[in-house]
This record gives structure tokens, sequence and C-alpha cells, in this order.
């Protein structure tokens, strides 16, 4: 997309008009500076952005966060919002195969002095606890009951078995459970992929870091999240497995044939949608929360076992070592909610593609202990750099649906980082800097090296300046797993 | 454009990989994109390991879609979750059927028993793009997107 194409409304925002494509409903809205546009403009992510314009129902703009990226379908970074009462839409694709994907922030009462002589020692633990890489299983194997308890119950199913507490359940988006999950609408083929995947981190994105709080941006929000400089905290990015894939594989396929029964006209075959009071789209929404809430249940395994290796190293029990959950968000997800769109309540099916729920203060869907401040919004950049802890905003509320960018976003390709990124001369460039890595795959190290990514300083400053979430905190790596 | 010997080349994509294969006719073009998503997901033949060269499992398959090209989909996204479920890359394939909008066929299946073998973790076959055409010299060009 050309850049005069590009209505820039200020700093932070720019435009794209409905009328850039005929079959645009609706503008687009791009959050981003005139440094991150000259990246975003490099790939086709704007052009995808225009291309879920045409998604029927939609309502407002099209909205694109800072770190958006060339994605199929909907680009990565990407909200769109459709009516569900005028025969709005829902897309498997909007919503991504690795269903909630997402992260969640752990914290301990250790500092940073606490860790530094260890942390060798610790990172090693972890990686021997944390089961990762392709097609990496766990210590858990489920049966076929047992998995449709855990697609019912999401993280209350692995905090019954004992990994958890239910303080963790309050603290993770949606208590850990989305209510609808219909494990009748999941294909075999799911089943199987996900029986012995509970517990796993996988490779690619995923990873577990070991991070240190380096900076406090609001200390009345920080003291309501028990958070300050210097603390260590551990933050968990991962999904639902080839459970997750499989549902978006199968409803994409579904989803293909109803363009044509449901008479919809969308750019891009990998935008298939229904509307989402169909047969068709109820289904995939108790299917795609089967996965979500399969997505709650492997974060929360992986955090306690996380626990667990802080205690092996530490000859504390968890408790003691105050490791409580921060929050968990989802990143890939479509969620029935209901927002007011010029002056009436209206019940929206909102896609994050890439994106993070952001609520403002005072919002029923956040727990008590947080509302005061808004929901807690966990970033991660990349194992170089910084992560962050925002909260969500009343602005985010009335512009973005609730809605803030999910991380750094992807600067290079694949290829390209495994072109011109040596992995040991990376591993021994961040150990200078204090961050050791550990990796399965080699290959992994390459393509996730932090110059492949976007800086997510960067990105984080315009969802801060443009009012749509609030720094807290940043976080530095200090020990990294990857798949 | 590629030399008439490529099976398979990857393509750049921000945060995917993209596929292009080539086939004299449609079973030669499946096959080769089938080759080319394993060898994304192994690193490549060199770093297979010896465990690949034991005898391989055989599974029959059957897939079906509107048109050729979301076959292709189908099947390379059958080829993967049946790799994802038994842990195993397949390398043999032998179609029994091929129209175009049906396929069955006898794949033979290796083991992958160490996850750090493998390069990369293919989420999915996307439809992103996907295309099947024809060239000046006869031959069919597939591209596909993988979610990585």
């Amino acid at each position: 997309m050309s850049s005069y194409l590009l209505e820039k409304l200020d700093e932070w925002r720019y435009r794209i008009p409905k009328s850039y494509k005929p079959g645009m409903l609706v503008d687009g809205i791009v959050y981003a500076d005139e440094k991150l546009m000259q990246h975003i403009m490099q790939d086709k992510a704007l052009e995808q952005v225009a291309n879920t314009a045409f998604l029927p129902g939609i309502v407002g703009p099209a909205l694109a966060m800072p770190d958006i990226h060339w994605g199929y379908g909907f680009p990565i970074g990407g909200v769109a919002a459709t009516d569900i009462d005028k025969n709005g839409v829902i897309s498997p694709g909007g919503v991504g195969f690795d269903i909630n994907c997402g992260v969640r922030l752990l914290k301990t009462d250790l500092f940073y002095d606490d860790v530094k002589p260890r942390l060798e020692e610790l990172v090693n633990a972890l990686f021997s606890i944390i089961p990762a890489g392709v097609g990496s299983t766990g210590s858990i194997k489920v049966s076929g009951t047992e998995e449709k308890k855990l697609l019912l119950k999401g993280a209350r199913w692995a905090v019954e078995r004992g990994l958890g507490t239910a303080d963790d359940l309050d603290c993770t988006e949606e208590r850990g459970a989305m209510d609808g999950a219909n494990p009748d609408a999941v294909s075999a083929h799911a089943y199987e992929r996900g029986r012995a995947q509970p517990g796993t981190l996988g490779a690619g994105n995923h990873f577990l870091e070991v991070q240190v709080i380096d900076t406090v941006f609001d200390e009345p929000a920080a003291r309501v999240l028990n958070l300050r400089k210097g603390q260590i905290v551990v933050m968990i990015h991962t999904g639902s497995r080839g459970f997750g894939h499989q549902i978006c594989t199968d409803y994409i396929k579904i989803m293909l044939a109803c363009l044509q029964k449901y008479a919809i006209n969308v750019p891009d075959r990998q935008l298939a949608c229904a509307p989402v009071l169909s047969k068709e789209a109820q289904d995939y929404l108790g299917a795609m929360r089967c996965a979500a809430n399969y997505a709650w249940a492997n974060r929360q395994i992986l955090m306690h076992r996380t626990r667990e290796g802080f205690e092996k190293i530490f000859k504390q029990g968890w408790e003691s070592l105050g490791m409580t959950l921060i929050y968990d968000v989802a990143h890939n997800i479509a969620k029935v909610e209901t927002h007011t769109c010029n002056g009436r309540e209206v019940r929206l099916c909102v896609h994050r593609k890439g994106a993070t729920r952001a609520f403002g203060p005072g919002h029923s869907e956040i727990t008590e202990r947080y509302r005061t401040i808004g929901q807690p919004v966990i970033i991660p950049g990349d194992m170089g750099r910084h992560s962050y802890l925002l909260t969500g905003t009343g602005q985010a509320m009335r512009e973005t649906f609730g809605s803030t960018c999910h991380g750094a976003g992807r600067l290079q390709s694949r290829s390209q980082a495994l072109r011109t990124v040596k992995p040991q001369k990376i591993i021994a460039e961040l150990r200078q800097q204090g961050i050791i890595v550990r990796a399965v795959g080699r290959q992994t190290i390459a393509e996730e090296a932090p110059q492949a990514y976007k800086n997510v300083n960067d990105v984080v400053e315009v969802v801060h300046q443009a009012g749509i979430s609030k720094k807290v905190c940043r976080m530095k790596p200090l020990g990294v797993i990857k798949g | 454009m590629s030399q008439n010997n490529v099976r398979y080349e990857l393509f750049e994509h921000t945060a995917d990989i993209g596929l292009r294969a080539f086939g004299n006719d449609y079973p030669g073009l499946f096959i080769n994109a089938a080759q080319g998503m394993f060898s994304i997901i192994t690193g490549g033949p060199e770093k297979r390991s010896p465990a690949l060269r034991r005898t391989g499992t055989t599974f029959e398959i059957a897939v079906s879609a509107a048109n050729a090209e979301e076959l292709l989909v189908g099947w390379l996204s059958e080829l993967l979750a049946l790799a994802d479920i038994h842990g195993v890359v397949f390398s043999r394939f032998n179609f029994l059927q091929l129209t175009d909008t049906a396929c069955s066929a006898r794949v033979t299946a290796f083991p992958m028993s160490k996850p750090a073998l493998r390069a990369n973790e293919i989420k999915a076959v996307t439809y992103h793009r996907l295309s099947i055409t024809r060239l000046d010299d006869g031959r069919l060009k597939a591209e596909v997107i993988f979610d990585i």
C-alpha cells in the first residue's frame, strides 16, 4: 500500500479510508508512529487490514496495533468486531491457528541479587522441567474422557489436580475457562493431537523467561500488583498446541463452504467466515472455546512446573517465594462482548488476532483486586530487549473495543533472520548482557533473534501515548527458554 | 523461474514460511509439496536421524475438497495432523486416486524420536495466497504458506 493512501490522523494513528478498496465496509485505523509505519509498509499487513474491513457486520473501524505484521488472512496485530445481531460473522482465520496463544506473568518475592548467583542453575533446572521443542510432549497424557473435562474446565482442571490454586484462576482472563465450550464440536484428530501435549511449551516464538523489573512507570498501579523495581518475575508464552491448530484447520474448511451458502464476499480464502448465529459458527465457537480452555490449562501446568523449578533451586516452597500469578491474557481469540457503539449497547464478536484485551478500570470482567487500575496487559518483547506490563484504559473501551497490542511484532522473515544471524553469536552476545539462553532447536535462536523483531519499546510507546493502555513496568530478560 | 529439476523451494513471508512446489502432474505436485513441507519440519534430509531409515509404518488417507487448490491444503493438513499425532514424518507417498476434488493415498511414515532434530514446528497449512498454476513448460506450480 502506498503512503499517499494513508491518512495521518495524529502522531499515533493512521487511517485507511474505506474508499481504498471497493468492498471495504468500514475504514481501517492503524496505531503507529512514523518510524513504525515505515516498517509496517514494507510487507502486506496494511492490505490485510483493508481486507478485514470486508467482513460482513463489521462495526467501527478495522483496527491494527503497532506490532502489526503480515499474517495470513488477518494481519497479526489485528482487531475486528462484528455486530452479532446484524448478521455479523466470525472468522476462524481472525483468531488464528494457535487459539488462545497467550502469555502469563508470575511474580516472585526474589530480587535480582538473590537470583544472579544461581541464574545458570535456575535456567538449567527450568529447561529440564519445561517440555519444549517441536512436537514436544509432556508428563501429562490424558484419556479421551479426561481431555473432555480439561476442555470444559480449562485452568481449573489443572488446579483440581493440585497444579495451582483458586487465586491463580482469579488472575486469569475468563478465570481460565470460557463458558460455552462444546467438546462435541471437536474432531477426532484434535482430540488425538491434544492428548499428550498439556503442559508443553512448543516451539517458534513460544518461550519461558526469567525477567527482572528494571523500570516502574506507574507506582500506584505497581503497588496494587505487588511489584517493585528489581523484583524477579517469570513470563510464559504459549498456546493451545496441536489441539488448537487442528480446530482452526477443521473449521476454516467448513467456513469455506459457508462463503457460498451465506453469499459472503471476502478477498482472501483465509478470511472464510459465517454469521455468528449460524450453526457452523456456533459449532466453531464451541470448539474454539475448548481450545482456549486447553491453552489456559497448558499455561497453568507450565506455571506450576516453573514453581517446582524455583523450589528445587531455592529450597523453599513456592508460596514462601511469593510466586503468585499476576495475570494471564489471551492474544488470539474471539469473544462475545458488549460494547457501546454510537451510544447504544451492542453485542459484538470481537476478534483479537495478535492483540490483547485491555479493559479499563471499573469493568466488571476484571478481578476485583485489579478493578481500580484496569486489566493487566502483558506485552512480551524479544529475548534481548524488554517486556512490559501495562493496564487497560477507558479510552481503549471507547476506541478499540478494549484492545491493545500483543508484542513487538516481527521485522524480518524467518529465512532472512536465518541468513543473517549466527545462533552461537547471539547466545554469546546475550550472555555478555547477562542473559542466558537455552533452546531445543538452534535454528529457533536465529529466527527469534532480537534483530528479527521491532523494538518493543517503540511499540509500547505508541499504545501508551495513544491512550489505549498505560505502562506500569518494564522487564528485562535474564534467562530464556525456547523450543 | 526455477529449473526443471527443482521439486520445491521456500519463499519469504514475514512471520511464516512459503513453499513453492513443482510437478509434472498433480500426483508429482502433491508429493513434492508434501516433501517440501516435511523438509521444513526436519530441516532437510541431510539432518535426518538414523531412526528415520528404519522400516516405516503405512497409513491410508483420504481427503476431499471443493477444488484442487483446497485439496492440496487438505492433503498437507492431513499429513501434518498424522505427523503430530504419531510423532512421525512422511517420506513415501503412493496415490491410489487423485482428482480435482478428492484423493486417497498410501503414505509411509518414519519415526521422529527427538524433538531437537526438527527444525520448525508447522502449526498449519493456510489458504492465504494459495495457488496452483500451469507453467509455460507444462509443469504445475503450487504456492502455499505455512503458519509457523
